[in-house]
């Protein structure tokens, strides 16, 4: 009786030390990946010579606004694209949020139609899938070289235009893939109920597989999103200074001669402002998008 | 429920024109993805195996003739090329060893259920949804030689940092291939965790009544149930690493020299800065066709997973 007891509590303060050890080795782990994160909004706020300083902080030591007035306002111009300093951010942010919102809604709507095709007819048998998975597979710089040229002689370089239709190329099959095995899940027995009900086929669709399938669009969209907001090898070979992305003002300091710290990282605290919001809100998705499906999660 | 069923026999009917009309209808729904997705993959891919056998550079001004297989020979003994392609080769490889590893024991932390859990798996999820372009600049600036943070704490430790991405091939790898592990580590660790977490409790149940240690639970009955996790993740990972453009781009550039290009920033430095684009798409088909192999392996993985 003595013996049984003893060994249970000792059983009990194991467990709980167990338990302590996790979670010190969870905070440990979780700091060692978010600290280039916080690198980057505490750099934000650091002076330039702070960024010279031996013995460098994730914090700043006297934070300042400075980095942010500068970038919008723009004293530092970049060195290899034309663009005017004044108001390079400014326009990096405009430009990536329009294409990125654009891009995302034309995806979807023939992302949608498509998948759903896909999922409940498969016409031309898995032939059409596998062509669409295969794409999402290419290295996109084997596209990039040959759309160059294409787009040289069609005359569409440095425009909306251009990063509207090659995004495409990485989104469209990613979201037809994605919204695919939403509509996959959608039990087939219930969209026939419905249509001996007198549904015709387009209200069917409309009315009872979209709205069951809103949780793998709204997926698709985020990522449409986030893949065209952090694009940089497209916007780097097919515009120059008409199409600023935020990635590629970015890219620019780097190349750009006395390179300000502070105002770098500030371009690229906002820049990875909606990864971080998506990361966090949608984490139960990410998984399964990121699987291209194949993990439900 | 008897008179449902009847109905849904008469819903379904075979005759033609019902299957006809469906037929239209499933084919006008995919066609505008099928064509775009023509002409901005299969258009390209036709123009780069033509220009492939073609001597065409910009810098030149002869216009471009056909040569043969003379590109992709030269190709072959290429030293940059074979570089390039070892560099690939070499993340891939560690990438993937260093990320299943780490992954796994993440999982392993994660497993149980704890207050706060899916706020510490999003923020854990951060590093793989900020721009690579973003990740990159804050690390070249974290793995500064003098002024970076990894080489001050590294001192703390009375290890000298390196010069890091500026001083040769081997640091400018590892460079990358932290940033990459970096990265993805935390992707790797939720798809294992979506396996532990898909394995049923009650074989443990079972192994614990039977007295079994658990280290031996562990090798005999978890890690083989996570096998098509861990394939799955070689797959993607495999494709990811196989066409790393972002990372090293902003990193290191290719450099010091040409010792860090990867595959992609080859083709790309061959075709955008040297502007020899017949050479530039002769190593695009190589990949190509490397890759049409990867994305046939995935899709008999998946097929078959959603089989079982």
């Amino acid at each position: 009786m003595d013996a049984t007891v003893h060994t249970t509590e000792r059983k009990r303060s194991g467990k709980t030390l167990i338990k302590v050890i996790r979670y010190v080795a969870i905070v440990i782990i979780l700091a060692i990946f978010l600290l280039p994160v916080l690198f980057i909004f505490g750099g934000s706020f650091k002076t330039q010579s702070e960024f010279y300083d031996t013995s460098p902080s994730i914090f700043p030591k006297a934070p300042t606004l400075a980095n942010y007035t500068s970038a919008f306002g723009g004293e530092k111009t970049g060195t290899t694209t034309g663009f005017t300093a004044k108001g390079r951010l400014t326009k990096g942010i405009k430009d990536s949020l329009m294409i990125s919102v654009v891009v995302t809604l034309l995806t979807m709507l023939i992302a949608i139609p498509a998948s759903y095709s896909l999922a409940r007819y498969k016409p031309g048998g898995d032939q059409i899938s596998f062509f669409i998975l295969s794409i999402l597979f290419l290295p996109p710089v084997i596209g990039v070289l040959p759309l160059f040229f294409i787009f040289k002689t069609i005359g569409i370089l440095d425009s909306y235009l251009v990063l509207f239709i090659s995004h495409l190329f990485f989104d469209l099959p990613f979201c037809i893939w994605i919204t695919k095995g939403f509509f996959e899940d959608i039990p087939l027995e219930l969209e026939q109920a419905v249509m001996v009900d007198g549904f015709s086929r387009f209200r069917v669709f409309f009315k009872i597989a979209i709205p069951l399938a809103k949780s793998g669009i709204a997926v698709a969209s985020l990522f449409a999103f986030i893949f065209s907001w952090n694009e940089l090898m497209f916007s780097s070979i097919f515009t120059r200074s008409k199409v600023q992305t935020l990635p590629l003002v970015l890219q620019d300091y780097i190349g750009s001669a006395g390179i300000s710290w502070g105002e770098l990282l500030a371009v690229a605290s906002i820049a990875a402002i909606p990864g971080i919001l998506l990361a966090i809100f949608m984490q139960r998705y990410i998984v399964r998008g990121l699987t291209f499906g194949a993990v439900k999660g | 429920m008897k008179r449902n069923k009847v109905k849904l026999s008469l819903a379904l009917p075979s005759n033609r024109i019902f299957l006809d009309q469906r037929k239209k209808v499933a084919f006008s729904m995919v066609l505008p993805a099928f064509i775009i997705l023509i002409l901005l993959a299969v258009g390209p891919l036709f123009f780069m195996i033509f220009n492939s056998f073609r001597a065409w550079k910009l810098s030149v001004p002869a216009p471009p003739r056909f040569v043969g297989l003379k590109n992709y020979w030269m190709l072959i003994q290429d030293g940059r090329f074979w570089n390039a392609f070892s560099n690939t080769i070499i993340l891939m490889v560690c990438g993937i060893i260093a990320q299943s590893i780490l992954g796994l024991g993440i999982a392993l932390l994660l497993r149980e259920n704890f207050r706060l859990r899916s706020l510490v798996v999003g923020l854990f999820l951060i590093p793989v949804l900020i721009a690579p372009v973003v990740t990159g600049v804050t690390w070249r600036l974290m793995l500064h030689n003098e002024f970076g943070v990894v080489n001050y704490y590294l001192s703390f430790l009375n290890i000298e940092g390196p010069l890091w991405i500026q001083s040769n091939r081997f640091w400018g790898l590892l460079s990358i291939f932290i940033v990459d592990t970096w990265q993805w580590t935390p992707f790797v660790s939720l798809v294992l965790l979506a396996g532990l977490e898909s394995i049923p409790q009650q074989i443990y149940e079972a192994a614990d009544v039977d007295g079994a240690a658990p280290f031996r639970v562990f090798f005999k009955m978890t890690l083989p149930l996570l096998r098509p996790m861990f394939l799955l993740i070689i797959l993607l990972r495999t494709i990811f690493i196989f066409k790393i453009f972002d990372p090293v781009f902003v990193i290191t550039e290719g450099g010091p020299g040409v010792a860090t290009e990867s595959l992609s920033l080859f083709t790309y430095y061959i075709g955008m800065k040297h502007f020899d684009i017949g050479y530039a798409m002769s190593a695009g088909v190589i990949q190509i066709i490397f890759m049409i192999i990867l994305a046939n392996v995935f899709l008999k993985f998946t097929t078959r997973k959603k089989g079982v």
